[in-house]
């Protein structure tokens, strides 16, 4: 049991260096825009405050997306800024920022 | 005249449509799929209501990528007659063929329920039968359901001023009584917007089913008035077709068995 662990292990630390190395994951999140208003992220704050959490401000609700690349495209980050343009957000209610 | 409607992976309310047009209306009838590169020779497009693609991402975000719809923008982009219900609105905002975007209802419910529909322009080619009614004084509300989780319509303000100053806006959401009222806007749209239209006039977006009220049997007609506004424009434009023997006498004869109908819905 306890070999078996520690390979099971070593094998997940080895896939994490190989993906650094050779693959680049760029995460967007995607978020309605203030002039928007967010029924969503309002109703998620009605009930934080119904279960006792003071002091909030404002919630807004968003898409978090992961875009793995395998290594193949020359400029991930460009690439991901035209993929939000394009596709990922709707400019006319969504702004996006690129982690 | 000939109708394609497109059918994409997720599409609902194809065969709805379909229905409608060739057997309560007699049409001619093309489904187009969504992979197909050709239109071939249909006369207007309809863009059916939904889930295309499983409404993943954003309501017909990934649907306004499919090949046909290349094509369609270019019909559209030419005068040609696009109407899009329901998903097929969503889709249409998302090709940027009209202005604007859909959010999830105020209420973050899907609602399926019968609305009124306040017409606000009857001069375009969807709308010209939806005027005064034979036997009423006024235009009377539409009485069509809705069935949507996102028809919360959202225009910046200066694309809701142009929208209005162009009329193109086409319906409203009210009362029976024709009211533009808080009570009658059932998923918190802009200014009970439910239907809009390009500039130019030859393609509408509507989150209403006409679909789904085309027969009496299913509780209202009233999206007849919608089809035969459609038939009227295209019966107009192929005046000059007929005088010159182009045009088959079919359509004209549905024609007038739709003036029939309407008129006889409307004394009763």
């Amino acid at each position: 049991m306890e070999s078996g662990k520690g390979k099971r292990q070593k094998r997940t630390t080895d896939d994490r260096r190989q993906t650094t190395k050779r693959n680049t994951k760029i995460r967007v999140v995607v978020t309605l825009k203030k002039s928007v208003l967010d029924p969503q992220g309002q109703t998620v704050q009605h009930a934080l405050e119904s279960l006792g959490f003071k002091g909030i401000a404002c919630v807004r609700m968003g898409k978090y997306i992961e875009v793995a690349f395998n290594g193949k495209s020359e400029n991930p980050k460009q690439s991901a800024e035209k993929m939000c343009k394009k596709l990922l957000a709707n400019p006319v209610i969504e702004q996006y920022e690129i982690l | 005249m000939k109708f394609g409607i497109v059918v994409f992976p997720g599409s609902n309310c194809d065969h709805d449509c379909e229905h409608v047009l060739r057997d309560v209306l007699k049409q001619e009838v093309k489904m187009l799929w969504h992979k197909e590169h050709s239109l071939e020779d249909v006369d207007c497009v309809v863009l059916p209501g939904g889930f295309s693609y499983g409404d993943y991402l954003r309501t017909g975000a990934v649907a306004r990528f499919s090949p046909i719809m290349k094509e369609v923008i270019q019909f559209a982009h030419k005068g040609g007659l696009v109407i899009g219900i329901c998903n097929g609105f969503q889709i249409l905002l998302e090709a940027g063929l009209l202005p604007g975007a859909m959010l999830r209802n105020h209420s973050l419910k899907f609602i399926c329920k019968f609305v009124y529909l306040r017409v606000e322009n009857t001069e375009t080619p969807f709308t010209n039968a939806c005027g005064e009614d034979v036997g009423a004084r006024r235009a009377v509300p539409l009485r069509i359901p809705i069935a949507h989780g996102e028809g919360n319509y959202f225009a910046d303000e200066a694309t809701l001023k142009r929208l209005k100053e162009n009329n193109q806006v086409i319906f409203r959401y009210c009362d029976e009584n024709g009211q533009i009222t808080e009570e009658s806007n059932p998923n918190g749209s802009i200014e009970n917007i439910a239907g809009i239209c390009n500039k130019e006039g030859n393609i509408l977006g509507m989150m209403p089913h006409p679909e789904r009220a085309s027969e009496l049997e299913l509780g209202s007609a009233d999206g007849r008035k919608v089809w035969g506004s459609i038939l009227n424009e295209w019966n107009d434009k192929s005046q000059l077709r007929k005088l010159i023997g182009l045009s088959s006498d079919g359509t004209k004869d549905v024609s007038v068995r739709h003036d029939d109908y309407l008129s006889k819905n409307n004394t009763t």
